[in-house]
């Protein structure tokens, strides 16, 4: 055991940055589909293409997630591997990444359903 | 096995360790800071308050026992379900789960106390204070009635014209601080003070959960602080950000308000669900199945129930598509408090359960919890959602679940933890009547509520006439309250007869369980603080208490003669350095009752009185602040096995950075919200905004202030590098001849540029939000008016320099972010209007 006087938080916020980012774009997700959808419907314009819209934007979401789970988790070499990675965080941003991206794709659902501004 | 430190230990060792963490005697005792103290002092307030609020309760259901009632009055009984809503959620789950924390984080992570023991502290008086003077005003008429949610327009000056709704808005808006200073503290605790080795991996549940708590006071609080800020304005002043005529609009509130208010409901959740995962393994004798999914599933409810707040407004006539992401992301959170469950039972089957009380109220928690997450996605669906919205079925439903989730979670881990704690644990016989009482009442009294909403009973209806039918059903809920009343009282008793609060000769580990609270502890906690190998430390290490006790793990003494604990890094639980722990002290004490003084003279209209309770309060933090950042006052200490720690840090690497990060986010929080709202009011005033008539201030006036917006972050940041480089009154000079006055010229600037333009916040939302804005930089602007003349101070005193630089740091870091803030704020009020007009 060896003391890390010099150690500040970038460690921990590496590990953020590895294992937080899908729930981070499902936030992102979410509020901008709730959003467009809110403005759309308010001005009455671009309500034709909101399906499209929410439909592109979790298009981009879901491979946003797979991009950094692929670049930090699975891809040889990847800081996540050169850093304080345990086994548990690998298995922690495996459950984040399925977990985060199901619902991305739960909540966007919907829009294929209902008409834009019902 | 080889240990960090030699047995025996040396002669008075031991004997310094009792003395430095000895609590004051006498009066002093009130300036008492050890978590031990402090937290079952949160813990019996938040009981207290737990009572009072269920005999509101009891009370509302004797008025209801019967159609055509006349116990209570319709004008009582809207402040008493007010209050008791209000109290239950506020003055009781929140803190009381808190309040667990602050007393159980310490010991379960071994360290000797959390980094910042004054601030929790000053949490629980100011909740003690604040929340009593709240609960007395029902005494003189002046409770809240407006629903626990405080609707406006109901609550806005028309329709709500005396003191009532004021108490709701300063008197949960200050407690909300209290929350909000004991989440930062819970942050700090969990990343900062684990013992070593106990890297993330091998951390309880109980701490990811109460991490997972704290970050969400910090992201959802901010909201409703926003809210009742807003209205308040509205209120005090006649900003009209709620009155339609105005530009304003009450879904505002709504949004904001659930914003805060469904995460609370997870909130409360997910600590009590940490306790379960605590106390499960223990009674199965078992570690917890599937440690790692209960931990994505803890982190995972608590992102999720961010998306959740439309949910409560299914009835509110938003567009179909926006009520479905909600719909959806309502049925997505079942999928993390699924796995949780279901995590439980496997481990309760994995191993041979003992029916104990904690084991009778997990189990019932179980079965309460399970029916109510099951009648909450009943009400995800929109169309049930709009037949049951505003009925008994509803108030059932949420009885279900904070009871379930929360309430008989916290009476297992009242039986479960109380050997921690006292001499005495509390008596098996009598908790089993508690738990069957209140078993049965939750279940007799909330069940028929289920049927009396769906024939039709709305909520908060003070009486009914008899032939509606309601009579017999209601009768069995108001029996059945009266039964979890009689379990409460019993548990009171038992308490009472049993409870014998100690720090030395505690029951011990009753129940063999795993984890490190249960260690030998004292006012000092544990006798030198162990190297944790395994998530179940008291199972796989053996002899692990007897070796903590002698003194053979890390720091069985007190080196720097103060009170300490080690600080070890975030994710791997590495020794970093030596955190020199303040003591009991006045002043923490005297910040909170007059921070409470001055918000409920407020309420009352004390205008004069207030503020020199404000200016009193703001002395007595200075004075609180001016004892801190001791510096390196001491040469690096040997905590043992011949590791050397420095007993000072700054920079990113030292609490005092994480705690103001955390402050920080609050802020931002804040902001964000404020832009939301300015959004929002935007959307409902499409085509009108500015309104008519209204002119923008000419761009001169705006590119003016980001100029010294800008001037005064780069004049701090060479106030930091002039410090560092050894200059220490050119540092001084950048700080508060530059910097400060660059920052409230530009706000100046701003401002003026509005109000020549003939912009006043009285007459439309639209100005209301835009000098709302500008308020919010204000606060900064005058904290820091008051804090760099502070760090002036200290420097002249010797007590900052280019080493001793913490509290300096602080203020560096309140300078970087206000201008961000305000450029953004910039951005915003100048740019969008010209963007969309």
């Amino acid at each position: 055991m060896t003391a890390m006087q010099g150690e500040d938080a970038t460690p921990f916020l590496r590990w953020i940055g590895i294992v937080l980012p899908g729930f981070l774009i499902w936030g992102a997700h979410f509020g901008l589909v709730y959003g467009y959808v809110a403005v759309a419907c308010t001005l009455d314009a671009g309500v034709g293409g909101t399906q499209a819209a929410v439909a592109l934007a979790t298009l981009a979401a879901l491979l946003l997630i797979a991009g950094l789970f692929w670049g930090f988790v699975i891809r040889p070499g990847s800081r996540f591997n050169a850093g304080p990675a345990t086994r548990f965080s690998r298995r922690l941003a495996w459950a984040t990444a399925l977990l985060s991206g199901g619902s991305v794709l739960l909540t966007a659902l919907p829009a294929l359903i209902f008409p834009g501004c019902a | 096995m080889s240990f960090p430190n030699p047995t025996p230990r040396p002669e008075g060792e031991l004997e310094q360790l009792k003395r430095i963490w000895r609590p004051p005697s006498g009066l002093g005792f009130l300036t008492v800071v050890n978590n031990t103290y402090i937290g079952l002092f949160y813990v019996g307030a938040a009981v207290m308050f737990f009572v009072l609020a269920g005999i509101l309760a009891l009370i509302m259901r004797t008025q209801l026992a019967v159609p055509d009632n006349d116990l209570v009055s319709d004008g009582l009984y809207n402040q008493l379900f007010t209050m008791h809503g209000t109290m239950m959620m506020f003055l009781f789950a929140v803190p009381a789960v808190e309040a667990m924390g602050v007393y159980l984080l310490p010991n379960m992570l071994a360290a000797r106390d959390l980094p910042f023991p004054r601030l929790s502290a000053f949490a629980f008086w100011a909740y003690l204070i604040g929340g009593s003077v709240f609960f007395l005003s029902i005494f003189w008429g002046l409770a809240p009635d407006g629903g626990w949610f405080m609707y406006p327009p109901l609550t806005s000056i028309e329709y709500s014209p005396a003191d009532n709704a004021d108490f709701w808005l300063l008197g949960i808006g200050f407690i909300e601080i209290s929350a909000i200073a004991g989440a930062i503290e819970i942050v700090c605790g969990v990343l900062l003070t684990r013992a070593p080795g106990m890297s993330l991996d091998k951390m309880p549940v109980y701490a990811w959960a109460m991490l997972v708590f704290a970050g969400m006071i910090i992201f959802a609080f901010p909201a409703v602080i926003l809210a009742t800020l807003l209205l308040e304005l509205e209120r005090a002043f006649g900003w009209p950000f709620f009155i339609p005529g105005q530009g304003g609009d009450p879904l505002l509130w709504q949004h904001l308000f659930w914003f805060f208010g469904h995460p609370e409901v997870y909130i409360i959740f997910l600590p009590a669900a940490g306790m379960v995962s605590m106390i499960v393994p223990t009674i199965a004798q078992k570690p917890l199945v599937g440690y790692r999914l209960v931990v994505l599933a803890v982190i995972g409810t608590g992102v999720l129930s961010f998306g959740l707040w439309v949910h409560h407004m299914f009835a509110t006539g938003l567009p179909q598509l926006s009520l479905s992401f909600f719909s959806a992301a309502s049925m997505a959170v079942a999928i993390p408090s699924g796995i949780q469950i279901f995590a439980w039972i496997a481990t309760i089957a994995s191993g041979k359960v003992r029916l104990t009380t904690p084991s009778l109220f997990i189990l019932g928690f179980l079965f309460i919890f399970t029916i109510g997450g099951l009648t909450g996605v009943m009400v995800a669906m929109v169309p049930f959602d709009w037949q049951a919205h505003d009925t008994y079925f509803i108030v059932a439903h949420l009885h279900y679940v904070l009871i379930g989730g929360m309430v008989f979670p916290l009476f297992a881990a009242f039986y479960y933890w109380v050997p921690v704690a006292s001499r005495r644990a509390l008596s098996e016989k009598v908790g089993r009547w508690v738990f069957g009482l209140m078993f049965v009442g939750v279940n007799v009294a909330f069940f028929p509520m289920h049927i009396t909403g769906l024939i039709g009973m709305p909520r908060r209806v003070s009486t009914y006439p008899a032939d509606l039918g309601w009579g017999d059903l209601n009768m069995v809920s108001t029996i059945g309250a009266y039964l979890i009343g009689a379990g409460v009282l019993l548990f009171l008793i038992d308490v009472a007869r049993n409870f014998r609060i100690t720090s030395a000769d505690n029951a011990g580990n009753v129940w063999n369980a795993p984890t490190l609270e249960w260690l030998p502890n004292d006012n000092y906690a544990t006798r030198s603080i162990p190297i944790v190998a395994s998530r179940d430390p008291l199972w796989d290490q053996p002899g692990l208490a007897e070796d903590v006790e002698a003194g053979r793990y890390y720091l069985p003494n007190a080196p720097t003669g103060y009170r300490e604990t080690i600080v070890t890094s975030p994710v791997t639980a590495e020794p970093r350095y030596i955190v020199q722990i303040p003591g009991p002290g006045w002043f923490h004490v005297l910040a909170a009752a007059f921070t409470a003084a001055c918000f409920l003279l407020l309420t009352v209209k004390l205008v004069t009185p207030a503020i020199i309770c404000g200016v009193l309060a703001v002395f007595f933090v200075l004075a609180w602040a001016w004892q801190l950042d001791p510096g390196p006052t001491h040469p690096p200490v040997d905590i043992g096995g011949g590791l050397k720690l420095p007993v000072y840090k700054t920079g990113s690497g030292s609490h005092s950075w994480w705690a103001t990060i955390c402050f920080l986010l609050v802020a931002g929080t804040t902001f964000l919200c404020m832009i939301f709202s300015y959004l929002f009011l935007w959307l409902s005033n499409v085509g009108d905004w500015p309104p008519a008539g209204t002119a923008l201030p000419a761009l001169s006036w705006a590119s003016g202030s980001a100029a010294l917006y800008l001037a005064s972050a780069l004049l701090a940041w060479g106030a930091s590098r002039t410090l560092a480089a050894g200059r220490l009154w050119t540092s001084q000079g950048l700080l508060l001849l530059g910097a400060l006055p660059a920052l409230c010229g530009a706000l100046g600037v701003d401002g003026w540029g509005f109000w020549q333009a003939g912009l006043r916040p009285q007459d439309h939302a639209y100005g209301a939000a835009v000098y709302t804005i500008l308020c919010l930089t204000g606060v900064f602007a005058f904290t820091l008016a008051i804090f760099t003349p502070f760090l002036t101070l200290r420097a002249a005193f010797g007590r900052l320099d280019t080493a001793r630089r913490a509290s300096f740091d602080v203020g560096l870091l309140l300078f970087y972010y206000t201008a961000g803030q305000a450029l953004v704020g910039l951005l915003l009020t100048h740019g969008f209007p010209r963007a969309v007009g």
